[in-house]
């Protein structure tokens, strides 16, 4: 897969008025692409993720999966690409709490028919991999932040997806979980996952084949040394 | 461990199942009205089959009763009263020649001593077989032949104990039929012919009661009311008023006068039931509207986080209205039950409490209220639901994954 933005940006309403939150944004991705994303709170990281996920639609620009545009299409036809080609680690807590961990993680798998359907056996080995096997009839609010995480991590990649979109994925873990995801993260993108990562930390950077900054003027920047960064 | 598929219905009731609070909250105001809509619907449809079975069961156009008994004779009509009084047995001869009179015939009325039969004194009614146009046509439903001698035929309301027979004053009398309900005083009321009456009044002054009619014998001398039916309606009044110019010490009541009072106070609690009817679904339907609006509010993040997983506007929106759809379903099914176990079992003490004519519903139009409040009551979730769903529509606020939200 091949992801392009071509002069994206998004323009917001607040308090009547309207402001870009991201704008002129270029950048391609192929497969096995690993991308780090940095930039001050507020400048627009979260925004980048859910217009690559098709969540919102950009205000100006477009955004090619594979030379294909999806603004404008269907709800439908988004709604099942996006469940099929990219998994999606939010920022904060992104389970569902009336499901359980295990619920949770199938959920994805589960939403359309023609899918290929994962095994129990699978689901557990992808649990396993991530530490929280144990946590199967668990519900979300009997988890410790890191573990939380961690199930959203097994849920995004359930559908094996073409495009992983991570929002600080490794914010409230350990440095020894950190590591298990990030090594998890860097096998993925061998495979051939473009991934995005949102990203404060500077080691967690390193596990990147490029980086990204947003910087206030709304531009992204691409970083050769990661150590410019600010 | 569980392989069940997560279908868009098993995420509602999951949803539905742990946010338990919340769902009662709902579901308590969903009952309520349900509960409302149906007990207060049989309710009213009692009333009305009260109405139609006074009409019925009237048979008389005009009634001769003794002055100032009007209200009691009413009283053995509508509700059951056990009351007697008597006039003279010479009254038929004075109103028999009048023209336009087809038919005319004669009750006797008698009550039954509290402790003697039945735990309540009932409502005993002599007719005259050869001239009653009253009572045997409606006999008749159950009972084939006439009415033998000694026998009796018994209101719906009235306990026969062993089935086949009942005891008035000490003496066992055969129960030749038991009629339906009609929810009127025929419900508590034993019907005999003259010739049985005469025994009981036997039987009673034997045992020491005495009667306000006087002695035994002057029982062929004595009756209660005179009933009349003209050939031609359109004389009903003409005929009254004559009877009245002819006699005196007499009260003419048109029987259609005594239904129209019935079904007056029907179509006034008719309109209360309507207007109540109509501002309680307004009500809840606002009540609803706001309960799911909240909730939705709540929900922003949970709905964002679904549409991130790839599920569509319309599988979310379907997931909303199965929610409701399921709560308006238990909710109609709990206020039904619980309207029920009120409605149902108290019927009499509720027909005798609202002083009217009282015939619970049939079962098929039970059913069918039943079907109907099931309709309403989810169908006012569902709209109430629909202001939620629109907004996924609307709004991207259900659409982005933002952290604090
Ligand atoms: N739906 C929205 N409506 C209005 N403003 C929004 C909306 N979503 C984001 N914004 C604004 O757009 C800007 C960028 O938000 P975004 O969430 O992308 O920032 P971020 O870089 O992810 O920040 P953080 O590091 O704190 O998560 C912020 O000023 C935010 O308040
Ligand atoms: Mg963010």
């Amino acid at each position: 897969m091949n992801l392009t933005l071509k002069d994206v940006g998004k323009k917001y309403t607040r308090n009547q008025t309207d402001f870009w939150a991201l704008r002129h944004v270029n950048l391609s991705a192929k497969t096995g692409d690993f991308i780090s994303i940095v930039g001050k709170s507020g400048s627009g990281k979260s925004t980048l993720l859910n217009l690559i996920a098709g969540m919102i639609s950009p205000t100006e620009g477009e955004v090619l999966y594979d030379e294909i545009s999806y603004i404008g299409a269907p709800d439908k036809i988004i709604s099942k690409f996006r469940n099929q080609k990219i998994g999606y680690v939010a920022q904060g807590q992104s389970l569902l709490s009336n499901l359980t961990v295990w619920d949770n993680i199938r959920f994805p798998n589960q939403l359309y028919d023609s899918e290929k359907k994962v095994s129990a056996k699978e689901l557990e080995e992808l649990m396993d991999k991530l530490g929280i096997r144990d946590l199967k009839t668990s519900y979300p609010e009997q988890l410790s932040g890191g573990e939380m995480r961690r199930v959203a991590i097994a849920r995004a990649l359930v559908n094996s997806p073409d495009i992983l979109l991570a929002d600080e994925p490794t914010g409230d873990l350990d440095e020894e979980n950190t590591r298990i995801i990030l090594e998890i993260f860097k096998e993925l993108a061998k495979k051939g996952t473009i991934i995005f990562m949102v990203t404060h930390d500077k080691e967690t950077v390193a596990y990147s084949t490029s980086a990204y900054a947003i910087l206030d003027g709304n531009m992204t920047k691409f970083v050769k040394n990661i150590d410019n960064m600010e | 461990m569980r392989e069940r598929k997560i279908t868009i219905w098993n995420l509602a009731v999951m949803n539905l199942r742990k946010k338990t609070c919340q769902t009662i909250a709902t579901l308590a105001v969903i009952t309520i009205f349900a509960a409302s809509v149906f007990g207060g619907g049989i309710l009213f449809l009692s009333l009305e089959n009260g109405l139609n079975s006074v009409k019925e069961r009237l048979g008389a156009d005009i009634i001769l009763v003794p002055e100032d008994t009007e209200e009691e004779m009413k009283a053995i009509l509508l509700q059951g009263n056990t009351s007697y009084f008597y006039m003279s047995k010479d009254m038929i001869d004075k109103v028999q020649k009048i023209e336009g009179i087809d038919e005319i015939t004669y009750q006797y009325f008698f009550a039954s001593a509290g402790s003697a039969c039945c735990d309540m004194p009932v409502e005993i009614i002599g007719f005259e077989p050869d001239t009653d146009f009253v009572i045997q046509p409606w006999i008749q439903e159950k009972l084939k032949e006439k009415i033998a001698d000694d026998s009796v035929v018994v209101g719906g309301d009235i306990q026969v104990s062993n089935g086949h027979s009942i005891r008035i004053y000490n003496q066992e009398y055969e129960v030749a039929a038991k009629m339906d309900k009609t929810g009127t005083g025929m419900d508590q009321t034993v019907f005999v012919n003259m010739n049985t009456l005469k025994h009981m009044r036997q039987a009673a002054t034997k045992q020491g009661f005495r009667f306000l009619s006087g002695e035994e014998e002057d029982l062929d001398k004595q009756i209660s009311a005179v009933m009349i039916r003209v050939s031609d309606k359109q004389n009903i009044s003409r005929i009254a008023m004559e009877i009245k110019q002819k006699t005196k010490n007499v009260e003419v009541m048109i029987s259609e006068k005594i239904v129209s009072s019935v079904s007056d106070s029907l179509s006034f609690i008719a309109t209360v039931v309507k207007y109540v009817l109509f501002v309680l679904i307004a009500m809840v339907l606002a009540a609803l509207s706001v309960i799911y609006i909240l909730q939705m509010g709540q929900r922003k993040k949970e709905i964002a986080l679904l549409r991130m997983m790839g599920m569509s506007k319309s599988k979310i929106g379907r997931m909303l209205v199965t929610e409701a759809m399921l709560q308006g379903i238990l909710g109609a099914a709990l206020g039904i039950m619980i309207a029920s176990v009120f409605v149902f079992p108290f019927n009499v003490y509720i027909g005798d409490m609202i002083g009217q004519p009282y015939v619970q519903p049939g079962s098929l139009t039970t059913l069918l209220y039943i079907l109907g409040t099931i309709v309403l009551v989810t169908g006012a979730s569902l709209i109430s639901v629909s202001f939620s769903v629109a907004q996924i529509y609307k709004k991207e606020t259900y659409q982005t994954m933002r952290e604090g939200e």
